[in-house]
């Protein structure tokens, strides 16, 4: 067996070219999950709070948060933008009503950010270098709440089907 | 507004699966369960092609009123006769 071969063979071990292959297909068992979002949403949410204090605690849990939610997309009922096969008009209606809940809260929160970020910098006197540091990490967050709140609405928008 | 649906009685008095179903009107088997359960109201096309399935007008399916049990109808014709 040639080099490339058992290096296919280490890939297939690990799953994800047979994932991508379900998710391509549109096959993948898709399923509810109601608490892992609202658990990577906290820690990114505290994280983010705690950036403006103490970096070192804040960065790291925002990116946590951040981790926990790109899986997301992977295995929560949502199924990716892109994909047309598997999908049918109900994927679509929840797809939709998930990205319009999604998009109202990241506008809502976005637009609050822009009003508080300078005035958190004046009233806690805080020099551009944390300012600018800040920044990215307000877009890092609003990252995770993409990442988080479709699979979150979808969750719990609808009750697990049982099987037949 | 809820619209209410017989399609689990006529899937079980035909014998047939959700995924058998959902192929047929080019679905996944979880809408079926969505719409049997009432979860989910299904569009007019999608209506009329689970209609068209088994051989009924879409009334006979689809509701804004709850259908009448089949122990209530037994016994209603039992009374009439």
């Amino acid at each position: 067996m040639s080099l490339p071969e058992r290096l296919d063979d280490l890939a297939r071990l690990t799953g994800i070219p047979q994932l991508g292959d379900l998710i391509a297909t549109g096959t993948q068992r898709r399923r509810h999950l109601r608490w892992m979002p609202m658990i990577a949403l906290v820690v990114a949410t505290v994280g983010i709070i705690a950036v403006g204090s103490n970096i070192q605690i804040g960065m790291p849990m925002l990116f946590v948060g951040e981790m926990i939610a790109f899986w997301f997309p992977l295995f929560g009922p949502i199924k990716p933008w892109g994909t047309l096969a598997g999908v049918d008009e109900r994927d679509r209606q929840l797809r939709r009503d998930a990205y319009f809940t999604t998009f109202t809260v990241i506008s809502a929160v976005a637009i609050l950010g822009l009003f508080a970020l300078p005035a958190l910098a004046f009233v806690a006197a805080w020099d551009r270098a944390r300012l600018i540091f800040f920044m990215p990490a307000f877009a890092a967050y609003l990252m995770c709440l993409l990442l988080t709140i479709p699979t979150l609405h979808a969750s719990w928008a609808t009750r697990p089907l049982e099987d037949e | 507004m809820q619209i209410h649906n017989r399609i689990a009685l006529f899937r079980s008095e035909r014998g047939t699966s959700r995924r058998e179903l959902a192929d047929a009107v080019d679905v996944n088997p979880q809408t079926i369960g969505y719409l049997e359960r009432g979860d989910y109201n299904p569009s007019l096309e999608l209506a009329m092609k689970i209609a068209a399935f088994f051989d009924v007008a879409v009334e006979h399916l689809f509701s804004f009123e709850p259908f009448e049990s089949v122990a209530v109808a037994l016994r209603r014709i039992d009374a009439a006769e």
